[in-house]
């Protein structure tokens, strides 16, 4: 069973979703916590969940302190996920893209704060470059990509051929789950030369 | 309207004869509003497009034109008299792959019947193409008695039956076979049940689970003050006027929307935006700002999804930078803004939306402290009490209770979050204060959306709270008689029911749960067999009420148990969940025992709508109207005929 050692562990600061924004939050927006903004770009370990969803980016998936359930198709950006969600940035290996797992994991990788608009139009506070995921408890190594043949729940990402939607260089997808295919059904329709 | 066998296959020829026409002559392929004569080439009732008179609505066609070819002109015939747009208020737009997409904006009609709406399309070679449909202006009768002046909608979302009955079996008790008490809702005098299909399927969704009471019109899913069209675009669908504001335009009312949800969310959304994607919460907010407050006369907006109001750069900003995607900004074309009155709109990720409506004279309250210290002169109010939607008012109440944080809740955020009775106080307050009276939704959102999570006992407990707020509009009613009060939802949600009732007590109930959890879980040898009583054995399960008005526990001795029939997988434990909106794909996975659910789709991981009928509850002036078996659109029409008619 391949762990990870405790000299490689040691090397990522400890970092917990309480400490990602100052609590309670103002009359307007949020407050990153002085630890966070000290930890930007400095190698970080989390301890949590990945949320149960399926977003559009192959790269991406998110991860919050308790198995938290987001469904696309309801929900949409309206939702009850919290602002500290971590949005984990992994190597893409063509075909597969992150599934869900239900153990309790710690990521580790490279911290980086400060808002940024994924694929699926989600603004993200925090993100993680991954570089090992393990089981929270056992320190076992976890691989999370699937191939995406297998994940049946996935939705399938839209096209769109609007320049705009394309963000960090990445490919021109959005995420429209709700975008009901049109009734064309017709029957009155006549023709002439006028 | 009459579909059978035979129909459906008539129209399955049609389409054969369309699709071979296509290549040799334009065909119009949509005809908006839409009806059964151009979909079915059925001229009879019911009519799926139905208006109250002057209502306005636009009207669309989009027409396949031949490979190469254009659409050089085109012309809506309102029962044989054309249609005369206003200035810039018309258009005809290439949507790509020679389709064309023509409108009239803003049309509206004020002589009751059926209209018979043809619209003549000529190409660039000048072959023509025809169509017909058909929409109805409502009869309303005038000086039917006394008008209602206010008019507020309650809608419990996802509330069926079984919603409304569990959260009174757990808030008022029932004994000898009979409740103990009423709920507020079961006091009104008059009971409806309401069909909820919407355009595109039997089951609807939010969207058009609102867009129904709130234009008297059916929608495609995800669609709200809108008719399908076939652009991409979110914000050029034909339109049709919201109740809002019709009512600002004619009569100067107000309107109000509150809501436990994000203030994007579909429900309140409905009540005022119009767009094909409910989802594109950017633009969507910025237009309660832009066009509702000065068209709907929009002075009340609580809920949740400050996210969306405050400018990207901020931390917790969700507002996104582009027109196309999920949560996007708007823009409009300029047959909409020439249409409608409206502005162009622009994309504004750096927009403060709460300081846009502090400058149109909004007071704004981030929490229920603020909310307690609204001035007595406010007429317009702004709540944003968390970033999206608002915690449950289980948690809620734990916090105010003991001071605690539910965990994967963001009470700890945003810790003083106002129950739906104390913002429809806030929002009565200020509608009242407009002489010329409001129209006001008020959504318990989270009955639906921890349906969805076959949560039991957050549900039920929002349900009370949905109650409670009813019960303050009943108030308000009765020291204002000339009150419509509807108490309705959109459709159900999860299938609930109410299988029965607990066997044993709660210590025994733990026991079990604690013993699965140290071993290797549930079975239904161990939790569902020796716990599920039914019939006799359902006997009456008590809940205790404390001085708040809330359950004292929700895990009561031999408590109520609920099933689920749109569900998906999950686990039960019959345990109230520590953790709000965990998966169920963990949740009481080692206490509990699985249930296969059967409700998967792409992105559904929960229980899902269902299509069965809802309950409606109404009181005050005009309530009569409101009994019987009707379609969700006709709720409209009633209201409607109240609000412009009157009523005895």
């Amino acid at each position: 069973m391949d762990v990870i050692s405790p000299d490689d562990a040691a090397a990522y600061e400890l970092l917990d979703f309480k400490d990602v924004f100052v609590t309670p939050a103002g009359p307007k927006g949020l407050e990153y916590t002085g630890k966070i903004k000290a930890l930007a770009g400095h190698k970080v370990a989390m301890t949590g969940h990945m949320v149960k969803s399926y977003g559009p980016d192959p790269s991406i998936f998110v991860f919050s302190d308790v198995p938290r359930v987001h469904n696309e198709r309801e929900e949409g950006l309206a939702d009850s996920l919290p602002p500290s969600l971590l949005h984990v940035v992994m190597e893409v290996r063509p075909g597969d893209a992150p599934a869900w797992r239900r153990e309790k994991m710690t990521i580790y990788g490279v911290l980086d704060i400060g808002p940024r608009q994924e694929m699926n139009g989600r603004i993200s506070y925090l993100r993680m470059r991954c570089d090992w995921i393990t089981d929270a408890v056992t320190g076992q190594f976890l691989e999370v990509r699937k191939p995406l043949v297998l994940q049946r729940n996935r939705v399938a990402p839209q096209p769109t051929a609007d320049p705009s939607a394309q963000i960090n260089g990445g490919p021109p997808i959005f995420f429209q789950p709700r975008r009901s295919a049109n009734q064309t059904t017709n029957t009155t329709s006549t023709t002439s030369s006028k | 309207m009459k579909l059978n066998t035979t129909g459906k296959l008539l129209l399955a020829l049609s389409g054969l004869l369309t699709v071979g026409s296509a290549y040799a002559a334009p065909t119009v392929t949509r005809l908006n509003p839409p009806s059964a004569l151009f979909s079915y080439g059925d001229a009879t009732p019911p009519y799926i497009a139905r208006f109250v008179p002057g209502q306005k609505f636009d009207l669309q066609a989009t027409i396949q034109a031949d490979a190469g070819k254009t659409i050089t002109s085109v012309v809506f015939k309102v029962n044989g008299t054309p249609v005369t747009p206003g200035v810039g208020a018309s258009a005809i737009t290439s949507i790509g792959a020679d389709k064309f997409s023509a409108t009239v904006r803003g049309y509206s009609n004020t002589s009751a019947g059926v209209k018979t709406l043809t619209i003549e399309a000529t190409q660039s070679d000048s072959l023509q193409a025809t169509a017909t449909g058909n929409f109805e202006i409502v009869t309303i009768t005038l000086n039917a008695g006394t008008k209602a002046k206010n008019i507020i909608w309650l809608i419990g979302d996802g509330t069926g039956i079984a919603h409304r009955t569990a959260a009174r079996i757990v808030s008022k008790g029932v004994a000898l076979g009979k409740s103990v008490d009423p709920l507020a809702m079961d006091t009104l005098p008059v009971t409806g049940i309401v069909t909820t299909h919407s355009l595109n399927s039997i089951v609807t969704d939010s969207a058009p689970g609102a867009h129904c009471y709130s234009t008297g019109n059916k929608a495609f899913n995800g669609q709200e003050g809108v008719f399908p069209d076939d652009t991409a675009d979110k914000w050029d669908n034909p339109r049709v006027e919201h109740m809002g504001s019709y009512l600002a335009r004619t009569q100067g009312k107000s309107l109000g929307i509150v809501t436990t949800a994000d203030v994007e969310d579909a429900t309140p959304a409905a009540f005022a935006v119009s767009t094909q994607d409910r989802g594109a919460g950017t633009g969507i907010c910025d237009m309660y700002l832009d066009e509702a407050v000065a068209k709907h006369n929009l002075t009340v907006l609580m809920g949740g999804g400050r996210k969306w109001f405050i400018p990207f750069g901020t931390a917790g900003s969700g507002r996104v930078n582009n027109t196309t995607g999920s949560g996007a900004d708007y823009t409009v074309p300029s047959d909409v803004q020439a249409g409608w009155g409206v502005p162009a709109g622009a994309v504004d990720n750096t927009r403060d939306l709460i300081a846009g409506f502090q400058t149109a004279g909004f007071y704004y309250a981030p929490d229920n402290a603020g909310l307690n210290s609204m001035p007595a002169n406010t007429t317009k109010l702004l709540g944003l009490f968390n970033s999206g939607h608002m915690d449950v008012s289980l948690d809620k109440i734990a916090k105010r209770r003991n001071n605690t944080n539910a965990p994967g809740s963001l009470i700890g955020t945003y810790p003083d979050q106002p129950l739906l009775e104390e913002m429809t106080d806030k929002a009565l307050t200020v509608l009242s204060k407009n002489a010329n009276g409001f129209v006001v939704m008020i959504e318990g959102a989270s009955i639906d959306k921890q349906a969805h999570n076959m949560d039991t006992e957050r549900w039920v407990h929002d349900a009370i709270e949905f109650d409670k707020a009813v019960k303050k509009c009943i108030d308000f009613q009765v020291a204002n008689p000339n009150t419509l009060i509807i108490v309705t939802a959109d459709h159900e949600c999860a299938g609930i029911n109410i299988i029965g009732g607990s066997l044993v007590t709660n210590s025994t109930l733990q026991g079990i749960a604690t013993t699965n959890a140290g071993g290797s879980g549930g079975t239904s040898a161990n939790i569902r067999t020796p716990v599920v009583g039914t019939y006799d054995s359902a006997s009456f399960p008590a809940y205790g009420i404390s001085g708040d008005g809330y359950p004292t526990t929700m895990d009561v001795d031999y408590k109520m148990l609920i099933g689920y029939a749109g569900s998906a997988d999950r686990y039960e434990d019959w345990l109230t969940n520590g953790t709000y909106n965990q998966s169920t794909a963990t949740r009481d996975a080692t206490t509990g025992f699985f249930v296969a659910g059967q409700a998967t789709s792409a992105g559904v991981g929960s229980a899902v709508h269902t299509a069965s009928d809802i309950p409606l509850s109404a009181g005050g002036r005009g309530a009569a109207a409101f009994t019987g078996v009707y379609d969700n659109t006709d709720a409209y029409f009633k209201a409607m005929q109240a609000a412009i008619g009157g009523a005895k």
